[in-house]
């Protein structure tokens, strides 16, 4: 199925542009916070003490931050999706837990809440709970 | 050797990183008249989509897979030492990637492709930061701008730099390739002059953009 039919059921236009600015801006902060999560969320202890799996996880979460920034501020959820889709396999190939993708998500939205201070995390926060969903269904072999 | 043949072929040799083997397969389809743009697009990209899924799918380690790539710049490099143009059109092209992109092995093949039909190219493949880039574009003032673009990532510098040559250089012509997904064709559209689904096709529209 072509990726942006499927991205028809998400929508990033709630997001204001000053919004996905600011979640840039702190998008170290962000990281630091999702790399953290690993360290502390229980079924994650196989990734956080195997050096390789962490060199992985880094990469995975810089990219995913940026990816979600350039497709958010133009307004491309199917590219977002395309890279999550590649993401998931790519990590399972390496022997990631299935719910890993889910628990990135699940961490980058924490992170907006914690990071955008003056500014409105809410829309953001909404659109990262429902990727987090769709990745929980494809990760149980669900359709999106 | 069909065509499927000489796929099969070069691919388990660019797997096992055999790199003399696939050089001289290489000289050998030269000799028997295989056309350069076949050579790319019908042996060469489909080896590296393979290699690249096989990273992806844990098959081959990040080492075989920088070897096989390394096999293909070889490859590239000794198609560029050893082509001849087909003729002069006393156009400049500065062919790369958008900035902070780093797979840059489309840009050789381009490199080489519009080399071939005569025009003069300068090649700086990929990983330049924006500013840097467009200071360069500033100086050299080329007539075509070819660049490629894979990493969605990429968009926002990429934007940004062909507002700046747009404003800066307008006679300057913009051709970019390596855009799959319709939305961000869309998007792109505004910025460039051409979108080119594959080589052959940007190598004929990029002459035609500047009346050769």
């Amino acid at each position: 199925m072509p990726m942006e039919a499927v991205a028809e059921k998400i929508s990033f236009s709630a997001i204001a542009p000053q919004d996905i600015a600011e979640f840039h801006r702190q998008r170290d902060k962000i990281h630091a916070a999702v790399i953290d999560r690993i360290h502390n969320t229980p079924g994650m202890e196989a990734i956080a003490g195997d050096e390789e799996k962490m060199r992985i996880a880094h990469e995975s979460v810089k990219i995913l931050i940026e990816n979600f920034h350039a497709t958010v501020k133009y307004q491309l959820p199917g590219a977002l999706l395309d890279y999550l889709d590649w993401l998931r396999r790519y990590l399972r190939s390496r022997d990631f837990p299935a719910a890993f993708v889910a628990s990135i998500l699940t961490s980058m939205r924490n992170g907006a809440h914690a990071f955008l201070d003056e500014y409105n995390s809410d829309d953001l926060g909404a659109v990262l709970m429902e990727l987090r969903r769709r990745e929980e269904r494809m990760a149980e072999g669900g359709a999106a | 050797m069909t065509r499927e043949e000489q796929q099969n072929v070069f691919y388990e040799c660019l797997r096992e990183g055999n790199r003399r083997r696939c050089l001289n397969l290489v000289k050998e389809w030269e000799q028997q008249q295989l056309p350069d743009e076949q050579l790319y697009n019908d042996i060469i990209i489909p080896a590296l989509v393979h290699i690249g899924e096989a990273w992806e799918n844990n098959e081959l380690g990040i080492v075989e897979e920088h070897v096989a790539t390394q096999t293909i710049r070889t490859i590239l490099g000794y198609k560029a030492a050893t082509l001849t143009p087909r003729r002069t059109l006393h156009r400049s092209a500065l062919v790369g990637c958008v900035p902070e992109e780093h797979h840059d092995v489309a840009t050789m093949i381009m490199a080489n492709i519009l080399e071939k039909d005569g025009w003069q190219v300068m090649h700086f493949g990929g990983s330049v930061p924006r500013h840097d880039l467009f200071e360069s574009i500033r100086r050299i003032k080329p007539d075509l701008l070819c660049l490629t673009m894979k990493s969605i990532g990429c968009l926002e510098s990429t934007i940004e730099l062909l507002s700046d040559v747009r404003a800066t250089l307008p006679d300057t012509k913009i051709l970019i390739g390596g855009i799959s997904m319709p939305s961000v064709r869309t998007i792109l559209a505004e910025y460039v002059d051409v979108i080119a689904d594959d080589f052959q096709q940007g190598a004929e529209q990029a002459a035609r953009l500047v009346n050769a």
